[in-house]
């Protein structure tokens, strides 16, 4: 089961922090 | 009309994502052969759906529509680099969710056969792309070079989907249709698994949505920062 949840989480996470890129830079360029 | 669905889009998003999240992990019961492992189904093919045929799709479709002249707009442009930025990582994300599927069912994290290979070639070459995106050109000529060159690495697409069949590799073959069209999956876990494909692909619209708009907002800038710059130019000239 370890691994599923490995799997699971680098998604979300990864999805999450790309996510959260997205509205970084747009507050960097003034939203 | 238009707004309602563009308000709901996110929330329903969200809610399929979660969805797959929980019907995953907790819900369908365990693989018969897999057990546990099984679950990661849920996660890996819908991943690789959207890195291979949606958005890295998405990008080399709005790039052929850039070259070609009838169609040659700057929202193409933007379409096919914001696509492809995030096919790089939905591409990174099968990777690791299929080497972390491979390390219990193969024994290895990576092996060098067709499908993984092929698969890694095309990481490479989207992020060849995106360095190439930042080369300081002339904007059109930035946007002509970037379309020949999503439209020439789109051919890897169909040696990723063929791999399996063309070559003798670890990885299995097709899990949802065979090549005589009979679905090897059923009940519950076909209902997860078309539940996942759904989220995902949803989920990669609502990304694209929301980094084309940062993309019109930096493009904006820029013009402003341009015109800032060559006002103080002018007015430096003139004292």
């Amino acid at each position: 089961m370890n691994y599923v949840y490995w799997g699971y989480g680098f998604t979300f996470v990864g999805l999450g922090l790309y996510v959260f890129s997205i509205w970084w830079r747009g507050r960097r360029v003034g939203r | 009309m238009k707004q309602l669905s563009q308000r709901l889009f996110g929330p329903l998003t969200l809610i399929a994502m979660g969805a797959t999240l929980a019907l995953g992990l907790w819900v369908v019961p365990p693989d018969q052969v897999q057990g546990e492992l099984g679950r990661l189904v849920y996660i890996h093919p819908s991943v690789a759906w959207v890195a291979l045929y949606v958005s890295f799709g998405t990008s080399a479709i709005a790039s052929a529509l850039y070259l070609w002249k009838r169609t040659r707009s700057e929202v193409m442009d933007r379409v096919a680099y914001c696509a492809m930025e995030v096919s790089v990582v939905f591409i990174a994300l099968t990777l690791i969710t299929g080497s972390i599927w491979g390390r219990p069912a193969w024994g290895v994290w990576w092996v060098w056969d067709a499908r993984l290979t092929s698969s890694a070639i095309l990481g490479v070459l989207a992020l060849g792309y995106l360095a190439l995106r930042r080369a300081n050109d002339d904007e059109q000529l930035r946007a002509r070079r970037s379309a020949v060159f999503a439209v020439l690495v789109a051919i890897n697409v169909p040696i990723i989907h063929f791999s399996v069949q063309w070559w003798k590799t670890l990885h299995q073959g097709a899990t949802v249709f065979t090549s005589n069209r009979t679905l090897l999956i059923h009940g519950s876990q076909a209902w997860t698994l078309l539940i996942s494909f759904i989220a995902f692909t949803m989920l990669f619209f609502w990304l694209l949505r929301y980094r084309y708009r940062l993309e019109v907002q930096r493009e904006n800038l820029a013009g402003a920062s341009l015109e800032e710059a060559l006002a103080s130019r002018r007015r430096e000239g003139t004292q």
